[in-house]
């Protein structure tokens, strides 16, 4: 099996309430860009609703 | 339809919401439809669609998730070690939900808390959601925490406050909320604060061709032949409050002659604890620790008394396969355990953590046969009417089309 191609994670920080630089965090390309195109456009993490008691 | 059954929970189980997982998947898909299972692998290391072999190794999405949301980021998070490991993992589910695409199907029915706010929050708005909830999370922790003050968790801790603020919104995540009993509903609407308006309720169902078959593949388990048998299938955990069980029987042995032996069928994490109880009450010779076993219902149909002596319980499969086989149960008042066994008519209902009613149950139906098999008759009778399984799938095909057409 080939390996998986890596891309640098800041590609998808959209999904982060709070944005961070991490340059050298790299993941799975074909798995999170499948996940990026599913998620709703609202979609953040972490869950602020659920956190804030 | 093509429908989606997801759950936080690690699937396959033995507990009973696979169980319900399974036996709506085999009637629905013998009808036509399709339906897959989503839940956490056994080992925790993945979320995967198990009849079709997909998988999301949480390795590929855990370092992203776990860098992104550290402390400095998100603080909330890290209140507690408790939510930040449920978080966290509760993010994966939505992440692994949304690259397995949820597009495809015309019903997601969740079976928990978790996966129900979880795929409500990543799942495309044209396809509709039923929450399910089988039990209250918030109950079983709340209570845990009660009991192990070592812990520190009380009230006003973030881990307290936790469990309630995601069964709340997780409860609420549905077009509709499902459960089983009265009990729970009454639950959801004065805790969680749903609507009443949006909870459904409609029993469990028991597939009683399933049963019967494996009632009459036997066992290798004789019962003593002097003996009258006590059975109490359970996980070993402290919900299920095994311990009231076992100092009941202690007290049950001074009452009356040794002419009953109790099988416990179960294994779980208070099992060394369990077994110390017995010995400290010199039970060793009357209770019989079986660990997890596949042959209940043949077990059963060699017993004469089943007890359920739980701390808290929605409606267990236990009791349902007790009914089926034609036994008097013992059971606590707990959760909703008095919508399943009717006080001297199908069993005998003892307050919750009451071992010496429970004893005094034990005593009497021990001392009275023609009693005893006559709260086994109509428990049989009733179960037969009460557990269809039929009726059970389809009240949930009516709420499923109910739902897929915006109603």
């Amino acid at each position: 099996m080939s390996e998986p191609y890596m891309v640098i994670g800041d590609l998808y920080n959209r999904i982060f309430a709070v944005q961070s630089s991490h340059v050298d965090l790299l993941v799975n390309y074909a798995v999170w860009n499948r996940i990026f195109e599913q998620l709703p456009i609202d979609y953040t993490l972490p869950d602020l609703e659920v956190l804030t008691f | 339809m093509k429908i989606l059954l997801a759950t936080y929970w690690l699937i396959p189980h033995v507990g009973g919401v696979w169980k319900y997982m399974t036996q709506i998947q085999q009637r629905l898909e013998a009808m036509g439809h399709q339906v897959d299972l989503l839940g956490n692998s056994p080992d925790y290391a993945k979320f995967h669609i198990i009849n079709r072999g997909r998988e999301i190794s949480k390795e590929w999405i855990r370092p992203l998730v776990v860098t992104k949301l550290a402390r400095e980021y998100a603080p909330l998070l890290h209140a507690d070690p408790l939510i930040h490991y449920y978080e966290i993992d509760r993010y994966m589910l939505e992440l692994s939900a949304a690259c397995f695409g949820l597009d495809q199907y015309d019903i997601i029915h969740t079976q928990d808390i978790f996966a129900a706010r979880s795929l409500a929050r990543v799942k495309p708005a044209h396809v509709p959601l039923i929450a399910q909830v089988h039990g209250s999370v918030t109950g079983e922790l709340h209570n845990h925490f009660r009991m192990n003050p070592q812990l520190g968790i009380n009230e006003h801790s973030p881990a307290w406050k936790y469990f309630p603020s995601v069964e709340s919104r997780g409860a609420a995540s549905g077009n509709v909320t499902i459960t089983s009993t009265q009990w729970q509903k009454n639950l959801l609407v004065r805790d969680f604060g749903i609507p009443e308006h949006r909870i459904s309720v409609f029993q469990y169902g028991l597939d009683a061709q399933e049963f019967w078959h494996k009632a009459h593949m036997g066992t290798d388990v004789s019962r003593p032949p002097d003996k009258k048998v006590i059975i109490c299938p359970a996980r070993l955990s402290f919900v299920k409050g095994i311990d009231v069980l076992i100092s009941a029987l202690g007290i049950l042995k001074s009452m009356r002659q040794q002419d009953w032996v109790c099988w416990i069928v179960g294994d779980g994490d208070k099992r060394e604890e369990l077994w110390n109880q017995t010995q400290a009450l010199a039970l060793q010779n009357d209770v019989v620790f079986f660990g997890e076993r596949h042959d209940i219902p043949a077990l059963l149909l060699q017993s004469d008394i089943f007890v359920h002596s739980c701390i808290q319980d929605n409606q267990p499969f236990s009791v349902m396969e007790a009914q089926f086989a034609g036994l008097p149960a013992c059971v606590s008042n707990a959760g909703g355990l008095p919508e399943m066994v009717e006080h001297g008519v199908t069993g005998l209902v003892s307050p919750v953590k009451d071992p010496l009613t429970l004893a005094q149950h034990l005593n009497t139906l021990l001392g009275n046969d023609e009693y005893r098999r006559m709260l086994g008759q109509n428990a049989a009778r009733w179960g037969q009417q009460h557990w269809s399984l039929d009726q059970m799938i389809s009240r949930l095909l009516n709420e499923y089309t109910r739902v897929a057409s915006g109603a």
